[in-house]
């Protein structure tokens, strides 16, 4: 896969409910090049362009990012937390797809600046629905700001 | 310090009842004076409740085992302390425990320990003897007090041959018994009385009564039938405690001095302690005070008071006294007032002068200063108008009769000086009781609300002090279950000052009440130990040294810091159960995150992949595996719905109610339009009445109205037209909503399992459902302080009522 043109980063420590996402998404013609990271820490070398992505672009950043709350290393209100910390990543947005229907996270992502919450149902059917409303609105409707380089 | 040197001083120890009887007071006030005299230390172990049944309360029986043979040289034992109540027997049982310590009773004997006890029988007798001399009367009853009680049995004695000697037979209908104490009399005494006045009609001239208590009983109740003591009948009795003296009529009684009791009992726990033997039995005289209650009449009271073996002929008219009788009298007289007889002389000589001359006026003034001088003791206004009375007498008998009208104006202005002075005694009295009770009721006030043992010790070092006690000291058993073992302290108080406690060396075997180090060798000074308990809860021991002699202010004092310390360590569990509970509700926070997050993530791979099964290879798959991929797949979505359920309910308890006021037609709109999908294709028939508005958090509420809809929805969907009925009742200024439906209805005797969690009435493949919902709605309902129920008939319908606080 190439570096280039990411537009998502799918941040998920599962690997089932990965290839579900996966699936969704391409059941619903969402083809957009997808970056996935398994744990917090990986999500951030990605989007901060360190480490294993030391040599990626950080002006080239992904249209969206859904990003698990519960995941190894570095969790996701913390990756969530440093994403909306920067400048050069604060208007990326974010969707914080999760199995967590805690009042507390909800409340606190955003507090830190989440885009969207979504809880993933367990029925496919409503998940599949709620893949294809992220793709629609987050990838063909919602308009970003370029990134300006400092 | 050794042992060696705090055995020095010997201590003795006096059990005997609660220390707020007046008799029970006299026999410590005595025993401390003698205790002092010979440089020992005596420790007052008070016995509880003689007059509870059973007496031998729990509490009792702690104080008991508290009376250490290690560390007390020698036992003084009141009798009422241990067997009034509970019978000789008991007594006898419990004194087993001491055989190692050298003791002496007071009051009734046991057997094979010495005994000291009034002249029960001489006592008895002469009292009768006077009823029988003095009024002629015949028909003399009695009410006793315990069988095998030894001051009992002896006063019924002097009674049987008192009558015996005068030729008037024993009628056993004349005897009747009662308990000795203020708590029982009342009720016995009115027993008797009644039986005799309506059962048996007996004809009565004069009631002996064993005590003075029961002597009062028996006053109140015969003139509660509408008879006068003494013109109908007279009534005599025995101990000559305070209130005896103080009714009206005042109480012919037998006196019994309590404080010689402790004191020579004390005296002769010392004998023996010395290793000398003593009589197995002791007696003290008994005195005849005639007061009022046995027919005679005021005039002649001060003369008849008389030590019983003089034989006094009681008939004697003032007027006509020997000079000798007239001296012994003046002499005797000196005596009760514990002044040289040659002030009486002396006041005899001024009135002399004083009446021959007008302008001489000695007498008044040195009688005044003389009471003046006598109240700064003790007052005893009885004995000085006997001293007036015997003054007078004297001067009657030198003058041939006649005193003259200055003299007898000097005599009844020296009775109006005695009453003043009295009446000041009295007042000051009071305002002291009245003082006292004022400092008992504040520390009782502070020590309620002396949450946490600092502040409760801290409030006690403040205001034990200002109580009168110069030390005491607070420990706590180690094990409640066997308080006599060890004990640790938890505050000393020791002359004034506040001692810091080594924190490794608190405990101490309880017998020895105050640690080693605490107890300073030079102590002699009397303490009292006062047993904390909590109802059945042993807590510990207060010891106070002795400083206020109202024994009430030890016992409430025992009272109010049993239940400080209680409500103490209720706070203390409080705060510890709190701070367990906040910790569970984390641990439980955690674990419903974590089942919401770890427990939903597989479901929804089997869900998804069976889906995608399902979707995508289809041609593939024999119609049998996607209708079996279709049953794993509903099953999988309803372990997820059990699943958000549970969670919710779980969040509903920690959840905070934002209370606000709500419209609930509000939220039945909302509610309804959430429903309208589920009402397609059906007939239903809604009748909304009034829904006044109340208080509560908004969201809740509509969880409540939205399960309690539709569980109706549901349950009604097999009739032809659903009927449900949505209201409010007043009643009893309650709001109570109500939702009627005419559903499935239920068996009422399932009614209980109802509101569980997961418990379900009905089969799912009836009715699907996770079986929260109502478990749901009554927790909501619970954490809006309301009541939830519900009436119920199968195949009629279900109505559920819940109330809610009005709104403003």
């Amino acid at each position: 896969m190439s570096m280039e043109n990411i537009e998502i980063l799918l941040v998920e420590d599962n690997p089932n409910d990965e290839e579900l996402t996966l699936y969704a998404l391409r059941e619903n013609n969402i083809t957009n090049q997808i970056q996935v990271a398994r744990d917090g820490a990986e999500a951030l070398e990605y989007l901060f362009c360190t480490g294993a992505f030391a040599g990626r672009q950080i002006n080239d950043p992904p249209k969206v990012v859904l990003l698990d709350l519960k995941l190894p290393k570095v969790d996701g209100l913390e990756v969530l937390e440093r994403i909306k910390a920067d400048e050069r990543t604060r208007t990326i947005p974010v969707v914080v797809l999760t199995s967590s229907h805690e009042e507390r996270d909800i409340v606190e992502s955003y507090q830190l600046g989440v885009n969207s919450y979504i809880v993933k149902p367990v029925d496919f059917e409503q998940f599949n629905e709620a893949i294809r409303h992220i793709g629609l609105y987050w990838m063909l409707l919602n308009k970003t700001p370029l990134y300006k380089s400092t | 310090m050794s042992i060696g040197q705090l055995t020095k001083h010997r201590t003795v120890g006096l059990l005997g009842t609660g220390l707020a009887t007046i008799m029970q007071n006299q026999i410590w006030q005595g025993a401390m004076e003698a205790a002092q005299d010979h440089g020992t230390r005596l420790v007052y172990y008070p016995t509880i409740n003689l007059s509870s049944i059973p007496p031998f309360d729990p509490q009792s029986k702690v104080l008991f085992d508290l009376v250490d043979a290690r560390y007390v040289d020698g036992l003084l034992v009141w009798y009422a302390g241990i067997a009034e109540g509970a019978g000789i027997d008991r007594g006898a049982s419990i004194l087993e425990r001491y055989k190692e310590i050298p003791l002496v009773t007071i009051g009734g004997g046991f057997k094979n320990y010495p005994n000291l006890s009034i002249d029960n029988y001489r006592g008895v007798y002469s009292a009768v003897e006077h009823l029988i001399k003095v009024h002629n009367y015949r028909r003399i009853a009695i009410v006793r007090g315990p069988i095998g009680h030894p001051d009992a049995d002896e006063r019924y004695r002097g009674y049987v041959d008192a009558l015996q000697a005068y030729n008037i037979p024993v009628n056993p209908d004349y005897v009747a018994l009662s308990l000795f104490e203020l708590a029982t009399a009342n009720e016995m005494t009115e027993m008797v009385v009644a039986h005799w006045f309506q059962d048996l009609h007996l004809e009565i001239d004069a009631i002996v009564a064993a005590s003075d208590y029961i002597a009062l009983g028996v006053i109140k109740a015969i003139e509660a039938r509408g008879l006068r003591v003494p013109e109908d009948i007279a009534v005599v009795g025995f101990d000559g405690v305070d209130d005896s003296q103080a009714n009206i009529p005042a109480v012919t009684t037998v006196h019994q001095s309590f404080h010689e009791l402790g004191r020579q009992g004390i005296d002769m726990l010392l004998t023996l302690m010395d290793g000398q033997s003593l009589p197995a039995q002791s007696i003290m005289p008994a005195t005849l005070i005639v007061r009022e209650s046995c027919g005679c009449t005021a005039k002649s009271l001060s003369l008849l008071n008389t030590e019983l073996e003089t034989h006094t002929e009681p008939d004697i008219s003032a007027s006509s006294l020997p000079d000798k009788r007239s001296v012994d009298a003046l002499i005797a007289v000196a005596q009760d007032l514990n002044i040289p007889l040659s002030n009486l002389e002396n006041l005899a000589k001024l009135f002399k002068s004083d009446r021959r001359s007008i302008t001489s006026n000695q007498f008044l003034s040195t009688f005044r200063q003389a009471l003046i001088q006598a109240q700064k003791v003790h007052f005893d206004a009885i004995t000085w108008q006997n001293a007036i009375s015997v003054l007078r007498q004297q001067e009657l008998s030198d003058s041939n009769g006649d005193i003259g009208w200055l003299g007898e104006t000097l005599f009844n202005q020296a009775r109006v000086l005695v009453t003043e002075i009295h009446q000041r005694v009295y007042i000051r009295q009071q305002l002291k009781i009245k003082q006292q009770t004022e400092k008992l009721m504040q520390t009782s006030e502070t020590l309620i609300t002396s949450f946490g043992e600092q502040l409760f010790v801290d409030t006690l070092y403040e205001r034990l002090p200002e109580l009168g006690f110069p030390s005491f000291y607070l420990s706590l058993y180690d094990d409640s279950d066997q308080p006599a073992m060890w004990s640790h302290i938890l505050l000393a108080y020791d002359n004034g000052q506040r001692l810091d406690l080594p924190p490794d060396e608190l405990r101490f075997p309880t017998g020895r009440l105050i640690p080693e180090y605490v107890h300073p060798v030079h102590y002699v000074a009397p303490i009292v130990v006062e047993p904390l308990y909590f109802r059945n809860e042993q807590q510990g021991l207060l010891v106070l040294e002795v400083g206020p002699m109202e024994g009430l202010i030890y016992e409430n004092l025992r009272a109010q810091i049993s239940s400080a310390l209680q409500g103490s360590r209720l706070t203390q569990q409080v705060l510890t159960r709190t701070h367990q509970l906040e910790s569970a509700n984390k641990e439980l926070e955690a674990f419903s995150y974590s089942v919401s997050h770890d427990l939903r993530a597989p479901l929804r791979s089997i869900d998804g992949f069976s889906r995608i099964l399902m979707e995508d290879h289809a041609s593939a798959l024999p119609a049998d595996v996607v209708r079996l991929l279709g049953i794993i797949r509903s099953n999988t979505q309803q372990m997820g719905r059990l699943i958000d359920d549970l969670l919710t309910f779980s969040r509903l308890s920690r959840q905070p109610v934002n209370k606000q006021v709500v419209n609930p037609i509000d939220l039945v709109q909302q509610v309804m339009e959430t429903l309208r999908i589920d009402l397609e294709r059906r007939k239903v028939e809604i009748e909304i009445g009034e829904l006044p508005i109340c208080q509560g958090d908004p969201n809740l509420l509509k969880q409540v109205w939205m399960n309690l809809l539709s569980n109706a929805f549901k349950y009604t969907r097999e009739r032809e037209v659903a009927q449900i009925q949505i209201g409010c009742m007043q009643e009893h200024g309650e709001q109570i909503y109500f939702v009627k439906d005419n559903g499935v209805g239920f068996d009422m005797q399932y009614v209980n399992k109802l509101f569980g969690v997961f418990q379900r009435l009905h089969r799912s493949d009836q009715f699907e459902g996770t079986g929260v919902g109502l478990a749901i709605v009554q927790r909501i309902v619970q954490r809006h302080e309301g009541r939830i129920w519900v009436e119920a008939e199968p195949n009629v319908g279900a109505t559920f009522f819940f109330t809610v606080q009005a709104g403003s």
